[in-house]
C-alpha cells in the first residue's frame, strides 16, 4: 500500500458532512418547534380536535422521523470526527440547510397541506405564515451562501 | 416487597454473583454493566412495589409510568448489560455451544426476530388500549400480572433482536433492524396522539388519558433515541472505521 492510498482511506467526506450537519439542523428545529411554540408557548396543541386518524398517524410517523434523523446525525457527526473524515467547512452550512428547509417544510406541509396545526390561532394568520416561511427561506439562504464559500475553499472553519 | 422484588433482587445478585468471579479470576467485565444492570433491576422492583402498582391501577398516569419503566427503560439497561454473555463466561464452553445452538434453532430466530419482538410489544399496546381489555386487566388480578410479565419479557426481547449485545446468530441485518426500529417507534407516537384524538381506553377519563399518552410519548422517546443511537453506532462503526487501524489491517497483509 502507497502513501496516496493511505492518505485516500482518511480523507475527509464531504457528502458525509453535509449530511450529517443537515440532519442536525432538522433535528433541533423540529425540536425548537416542539419546545417553543408547542410546549412553551403551547400556541398550537398535541392533538386538534378536527385532527383525522391518518393526519396524527403523518404527524406520529414525522415526528419519529424527526427524532431518527436527530439522533442518527449526531451519531454521524461524532463518527467522522473520531475519526478524523469530517469536511470542516461544510458543517455550519449543512446545518442551516437543515435547520431552514425543516422550517420551511413545517410552514408549507404540515400546517397547510396536512392542516396538523396552525403557527397560532389568531385573526391575522396570514402574517405569522408569512413570518414562519421567511425565516425558513432567509436560514436556508444563509446556508446556500456558506455552501458555496465551503466549495470556493474559503469556509471559516478550516478544522 | 412482594414477588416482583424477590425475583429482581435474585437476578441482580446472580449478575453480581458472575461479575464477581470473573472478577476474582482477574478477568475483565466492565461496571457500568453491573451499575446498569442492579440500577434496571431496582428500577422495576420499585415500580412493581404494592405503593406503585396501587397507584397504577387507579391513575392512568401512573400506570404510563409503570408501563415506560417496566416496558421500555428497564429492559433496555437488562439488555445492555449483556446478562447472557457474563453468564456465558462463567460456564464450560460447552454449555455456550448449546446455548448458540439454542438461539439458532427456528423458533428461537422466528420469535427473536425484529418483526416478531415489534409485535408482541406494540401489538400488546394497541390490544390493551384500543380494545376493553384495559378494563379487564383493571379488574383481574392474574390478567394485570401475566401483562407485566408480557412487556417486560417483550421489551427485553425487543431491545436484544434490535441492538442487543449478546449473542445473536443470523440475525437480520442492520438495515431491516433500523426500519423496524422506525416502523414501531412511528406507531407507538401515532397510538399516542390517536388515544387522545378517540378517547381510548374508553374507561379512563380523558384528562387522564391525554396526560398519559404525552408522557408514551415524549418520555418514551428517551429510550427509544438511546436504542437509535446504539444502532446507529454498531453500523457507523463498520462504515467507518478508524484510519490507524484501516491501515496496520492493510499493511500486515
Amino acid at each position: 500500500m502507497n502513501d496516496s492510498e493511505r492518505q485516500d482511506r482518511v480523507r475527509t467526506r464531504v457528502g458525509a458532512t453535509l449530511l450529517a450537519a443537515t440532519l442536525l439542523g432538522i433535528g433541533v428545529m423540529a425540536a425548537l418547534d416542539e419546545i417553543i411554540f408547542h410546549q412553551v408557548l403551547a400556541w398550537h396543541h398535541f392533538v386538534e380536535t378536527d385532527n383525522s386518524a391518518l393526519a396524527l398517524a403523518s404527524d406520529g410517523l414525522l415526528h419519529t422521523l424527526e427524532l431518527v434523523l436527530l439522533v442518527f446525525g449526531a451519531a454521524l457527526m461524532l463518527r467522522l470526527h473520531e475519526t478524523g473524515r469530517h469536511a470542516a467547512g461544510y458543517r455550519g452550512a449543512g446545518f442551516l440547510l437543515g435547520m431552514g428547509g425543516f422550517q420551511l417544510f413545517d410552514g408549507i406541509v404540515d400546517h397547510k397541506i396536512l392542516g396538523l396545526h396552525q403557527v397560532r390561532y389568531v385573526d391575522n394568520l396570514l402574517a405569522y405564515d408569512l413570518g414562519w416561511n421567511a425565516a425558513g427561506l432567509l436560514l436556508l439562504i444563509i446556508g446556500y451562501w456558506l455552501l458555496r464559500r465551503a466549495r470556493r475553499g474559503e469556509a471559516m472553519s478550516q478544522r | 416487597m412482594n414477588g416482583f422484588t424477590l425475583i429482581f433482587g435474585l437476578l441482580a445478585g446472580l449478575y453480581g454473583w458472575g461479575w464477581w468471579r470473573l472478577e476474582r479470576r482477574g478477568r475483565h467485565w466492565p461496571r457500568w454493566r453491573l451499575i446498569l444492570f442492579w440500577g434496571s433491576a431496582l428500577a422495576l422492583a420499585i415500580v412493581l412495589s404494592p405503593p406503585l402498582m396501587q397507584w397504577a391501577h387507579g391513575d392512568f398516569r401512573g400506570h404510563m409510568v409503570m408501563h415506560l419503566v417496566a416496558g421500555m427503560i428497564a429492559p433496555l439497561g437488562l439488555v445492555m448489560a449483556a446478562p447472557v454473555t457474563l453468564a456465558l463466561r462463567n460456564v464450560p464452553a460447552r454449555w455456550g455451544r448449546r446455548w448458540v445452538g439454542f438461539v439458532s434453532s427456528l423458533p428461537i430466530r422466528i420469535l427473536s426476530h425484529p418483526i416478531t419482538a415489534a409485535v408482541l410489544n406494540i401489538g400488546g399496546m394497541m390490544a390493551l388500549y384500543l380494545t376493553d381489555l384495559y378494563a379487564v386487566m383493571l379488574h383481574s388480578f392474574g390478567f394485570a400480572l401475566w401483562l407485566h410479565w408480557h412487556f417486560i419479557i417483550a421489551g427485553c426481547l425487543f431491545n436484544w433482536a434490535i441492538a442487543g449485545p449478546d449473542p445473536a446468530p443470523q440475525r437480520p441485518t442492520l438495515e431491516w433492524r433500523f426500519g423496524v426500529l422506525v416502523v414501531s417507534m412511528a406507531v407507538h407516537a401515532m397510538l399516542s396522539k390517536w388515544m387522545v384524538q378517540f378517547h381510548f381506553p374508553a374507561s379512563v377519563p380523558l384528562e387522564q388519558v391525554r396526560q398519559g399518552a404525552e408522557l408514551m410519548l415524549y418520555a418514551g422517546e428517551l429510550p427509544e433515541a438511546l436504542l437509535v443511537y446504539l444502532l446507529a453506532r454498531q453500523w457507523l462503526r463498520l462504515r467507518y472505521r478508524d484510519a490507524l487501524t484501516a491501515s496496520v489491517a492493510s499493511d500486515a497483509r
